[in-house]
């Protein structure tokens, strides 16, 4: 398998091994690699199967030279290595400072090579909290952000520090939904944000409402709508460029007006959706990327004229292109893009809505960064830098006893981050399958334990993101991976993905009107999945089901009592012996007043049945990371593993204490426990991928695009 | 040099204006944009030609057909006969389609072989058992060069337009613009049915090639469809998706005209399509009732809407 090429061009040359590289560079081989690791220096790679071989083109290498930054030479490196205490009884999990950061820490001047103002980046927020909604905006005087724990917007003044929480306070100042994906207008004055309440619509709100108290306006209600994402605010502010996701799973790009809430549908996306839909400054363009096709991670960047009359292709190349916004002059755009193998930005010139001349490299290097709407207005760019990660750890076990006998090791200490989850043995312990956060690295990558080999899949089927829909489960055989995720027509649901091929076969789907299908099992036959079906409002498992795999029909083996439900965050797990199932049963209830969930974990026959209970506990609904979770069964099916306040415990199915395994992480949740199937290795995701800071890039625009 | 780059904005600009003026505001439920290759351009006179050269029957050898004969603008520009018959009384191999709103397609003929409107309508003039003329004699019958005659079809092709049916006016709001027996019928075609697994966005139709049996006959192809074009064998027996926009105008249906009426359609969806070793795994047995069936047609018909064609 080789990655996607980037198509040579005449002008380039190509240096086809490290030893051309570091001769290009003048500079030893362990320099250009350490470059490489740590400075985004753009080398290729083909992927074959026992090996890689490397390449680079020098219009590249010396692209990268002009815009390098010096960077931290003595810092050793960016992850730092992990402190295994085998005398400690308690391991404590070193990760990634947040001091790591895509740029440097120190705040960065770069000076560029033709004497302009030098680039700068610095730190705006540090650390931005867990609950910051993924996608904030600013217009540099203010930041907006969805608060994902109460559901309020919160407006933060970049100068003070001051936060302003408005929107949707009842009575008790409990938010009635939660909105999110707020924009600021262009002329600060109000915000529209997407609102769920049951089902989503787009609110106007002033910016005044947190003093005010003034109500928010429903701009766009639709039962055809199932979602829709503000993209952009046209500069003159009277429409919205949103993302709509409609009833049959299509996405469309829209124009909506803030006068009356009337849609005007640019262009119809089939089942891909659209990233940063940016205006142009005039108000006569707007740019966006998507994907190329499903199976690829691939994005281009588009340019479409908002009377609809045209569209031309901005960026082609088979990398991940992403809109990061206009110039202020709107005679350029900036983008990021992976095409050197490490995020980057550039930009290319525009005239008339069409591309001119190839894209430069503005800045190499710039790592997994969200940038904020509205922030290149005036010519500065605001993002969001993830600084947390997730990595695997491998540890050994005590059979007899359980217990950690060998401290955990980070399963490849040379891998990049990016943020692993959800590793899994394959049923004879001879591979590894995980997933990755990265787009880049692969959705799905299977490792070798024996010769330590990775080979990635890129299935024809969209990986959630997160482990909270359910993990990656091979089949009994080992030919198949069981994954939540979404299908190539946008439907949610449940598929068996070929270990080899990578191909996709979806085995339960959701319809239309139905709850979602998430966290399946294989039987230990094979020949039946267990999985939980969630409401129809995808807010909570309501049952588990079987489907029979040769007649596609299904059974309900459990519905939660009255008021509970089965938590997203613990799995389903399915004894060696393939006659129980154990999970965890969630109820709302209170802990000093604030909302609390009463966890309970609960093991039944699998052919359905009473459940027994072997434990409850308490947790505060927004302690959202430290729950029962990552339910796992030991080999002997005498005990039951999970995870709580950051540490393994494990506990007998036929009650009793639970007890410690001797595993805890002082800063970071335990997850995805995986047991070995000779029982003496245990493999697990640990980290916290949420951390994130607010920077800014400055001075990168040549002088004439930063001038409106 | 400068003068010439400024001539040749102006041009393009007054190109686009024009093209806007000439496609008019989008009919409720279309995209504001439709893909028109730049140097192919809808100006008001092309699409007035297009539409002249559309109805006129010396673009056929013996003078009997235009295109209109077999997209016939009272059937949403289909044709009421299972295969088109073209000069002489020559039968072709398969049903004209409907050609409302290609200008938004991506694929053209039932087997995809054109990727451009300009290089479709062209095809049928040189078929033999169509309108069988050399694009020479079309061009000294009609007194203009092929490219001309391409771009003014295709042109007046792209102004053939349906929307504002009362399935858009209800998903814009008009809650009373669907029966309740449509509205069920909605949910079903979403839901249940799978339509949606291919007759999705404006037009119905993901643009996709599928294979849903109606080619296998006595245990073999008697199309090859889009394999044809490929050649690959997963493609055996594929077609692209039709729109469902003006369906109850568009009888009969499939590729070869072999389904009468939208009850058979339903029908034959319900019982999984044609079993064959490459048949598209979105089709299966959907075991709905009378009633859910007679509630698919009765939405099927909600697609009719307003058809405009030419010049707005």
């Amino acid at each position: 398998m080789t990655h996607d090429e980037p198509t040579p061009r005449s002008e380039e040359t190509r240096l086809d091994s490290w030893k051309a590289i570091a001769a290009h560079l003048k500079r030893d081989v362990r320099t250009v690699r350490r470059w490489e690791t740590f400075e985004g220096l753009p080398v290729h790679r083909h992927l074959h199967h026992s090996q890689s071989t490397v390449y680079a083109y020098t219009t590249e290498i010396d692209a990268w030279s002009v815009t390098r930054q010096p960077r931290h030479e003595d810092v050793p490196a960016l992850r730092r290595p992990i402190r295994a205490l085998a005398f400690a009884a308690v391991l404590t999990l070193s990760l990634l400072s947040t001091a790591d950061t895509p740029f440097s820490a120190q705040a960065g001047a770069a000076q560029q090579g033709d004497g302009r103002s030098a680039m700068t980046t610095r730190r705006v927020w540090s650390p931005a909290p867990d609950s910051l909604s993924d996608v904030p905006s600013t217009d540099g005087r203010s930041l907006i952000y969805g608060d994902k724990e109460t559901g309020h917007l919160v407006v933060r003044n970049l100068a003070t520090g001051e936060n302003r929480h408005f929107t949707n306070k009842g009575p008790s100042g409990i938010a009635t939904g939660a909105a999110d994906y707020p924009l600021i207008s262009p002329d600060g004055q109000q915000a529209v944000y997407a609102f769920w309440g049951g089902r989503y619509d787009l609110r106007l709100v002033p910016l005044s409402a947190a003093t005010s108290g003034a109500p928010p306006r429903i701009l766009l209600s639709n039962d055809d709508v199932g979602f829709a994402e503000p993209e952009d605010w046209s500069p003159d502010g009277k429409q919205i460029l949103a993302a709509l996701d409609r009833k049959d799973k299509t996405t469309q790009l829209a124009l909506i007006s803030v006068a009356d809430g009337s849609v005007r549908v640019l262009k119809t996306l089939d089942w891909r959706w659209p990233t940063g839909g940016r205006f142009s400054p005039d108000g006569r363009y707007v740019a966006y990327g998507i994907q190329l096709t499903r199976d690829s991670p691939n994005e281009d960047i588009f340019v479409m004229a908002t009377d609809g009359s045209r569209e031309a292709t901005l960026v082609a190349h088979p990398a991940v292109d992403e809109v990061l916004g206009w110039s202020p002059d709107g005679k350029r755009i900036l983008f990021a893009s992976d095409r050197t193998g490490n995020p980057g930005a550039w930009s290319i010139e525009v005239v008339e809505g069409r591309p001119h001349g190839v894209p430069e490299l503005i800045k190499s290097d710039i790592g997994n960064i969200a940038p904020l709407v509205g922030s290149t207005r005036d010519g500065a760019l605001y993002y969001l830098a993830q600084t947390g990660t997730q990595d695997i750890y491998i540890a050994s076990l005590d059979p007899a006893e359980g217990n950690v006998t060998v401290p955990p090791a980070p399963m490849n200490p040379r891998s990049l981050g990016g943020g692993k989850l959800d590793a899994t043995w394959s049923p004879d312990g001879q591979y590894l399958a995980y997933r990755s956060r990265s787009s880049s690295a692969g959705p799905l990558r299977i490792r070798s334990m024996m010769t330590n080999e990775e080979r990635d899949l890129s299935p024809n089927f969209r990986l959630n993101p997160l482990t909270r829909r359910g993990r990656l489960k091979w089949s009994p055989d080992g030919r198949f991976l069981l994954a939540p995720g979404t299908d190539d027509k946008n439907r949610r649901g449940l598929a068996q993905i070929d270990a080899h091929s990578g191909a996709v076969i979806s085995i339960v789907v959701q319809e239309q009107g139905q709850g979602e299908p998430m966290h399946g099992v294989w039987s230990a036959d094979g020949k039946a999945i267990f999985y939980v079906l969630s409401d129809p409002s995808a807010v909570v498992g309501s049952g588990i089901r079987v489907r029979d795999l040769e007649t596609g029909r299904d059974r309900e083996v459990y519905r939660p009592a009255l008021a509970s439900s089965i938590s997203w965050d613990s799995h389903l797990a399915l004894s060696p012996d393939g006659r129980r199932l154990a999970f965890v049963s969630n109820r709302q209830t209170e802990m000093a007043g604030n909302p609390a969930n009463e966890q309970t974990l609960l093991v039944i026959p699998a052919t359905g049945g009473d459940p027994r209970e072997l434990l409850k506990v308490h947790k505060r609904i927004v302690d959202e990371w430290n729950g029962l979770a990552s339910i796992e069964w030991t080999r002997d099916g005498n005990h039951v593993l999970y995870s709580w306040n950051r540490e393994l415990w494990k506990i007998s199915v036929m009650g009793g204490e639970a007890q410690r395994l001797g595993l805890a992480s002082t800063a970071a949740r335990l997850t995805s426990v995986s047991v070995h199937p000779d029982g003496q290795r245990i493999a697990f995701a640990a980290g916290d991928p949420t951390k994130q800071e607010v920077w800014v890039m400055e001075n990168f625009w040549p002088a004439a695009a930063a001038s409106r | 040099m400068r003068a010439t780059i400024g001539l040749f904005v102006c041009l393009a600009l007054a190109a686009a204006v024009a093209q806007g003026a000439a496609r008019g505001s989008p009919l409720l439920g279309l995209d504001l944009y439709m893909p028109v290759p730049e140097e192919s351009p809808m100006t008001a006179e092309r699409i007035e030609l297009g539409r002249q050269l559309f109805h006129d029957r010396r673009l056929s050898r013996d003078g009997s057909v235009a295109c209109s004969s077999c997209h016939d603008p009272e059937r949403a520009f289909s044709d009421s006969r299972p295969v088109a018959v073209g000069v002489f009384g020559r039968r072709g191999h398969r049903n004209a389609p409907a050609l409302v709103n290609r200008g938004y397609g991506r694929a053209f003929f039932w087997d995809g072989r054109a990727a451009v409107l300009e290089e479709q309508v062209l095809q049928p003039i040189q078929d033999e058992n169509e309108m069988d003329l050399t694009l020479a004699e079309a061009s000294v019958r009609m007194e203009l060069p092929a490219d001309e005659i391409s771009r003014a079809l295709a042109s007046y092709i792209r102004s053939i337009l349906s929307g504002d049916s009362p399935f858009d006016r209800f998903v814009h709001g008009d809650r009373g613009a669907l029966s309740a027996e449509q509205q069920r019928g909605l949910q079903i075609f979403r839901g249940k049915g799978n339509c949606t697994a291919c007759h999705v966005g404006p037009n119905f139709t993901d643009e996709q090639f599928h294979n849903t049996g109606v080619a296998w006959l006595e245990g073999g192809f008697s199309d090859r469809g889009r394999a044809a074009v490929t050649g690959r064998r997963e493609d055996e027996g594929a077609f692209k998706t039709p729109t469902l926009r003006e369906a109850a105008l568009s009888a009969p249906y499939m590729h070869d005209g072999s389904l009468a009426t939208l009850d058979a359609v339903v029908e034959f969806y319900e019982n999984g399509g044609r079993k064959n070793p490459t048949l598209d795994p979105e089709i299966r047995t959907l075991r709905l009732s009378e009633d859910e069936k007679q509630a698919i047609v009765a939405f099927l018909q909600s697609l009719s809407g307003r058809i405009q064609d030419g010049v707005q």
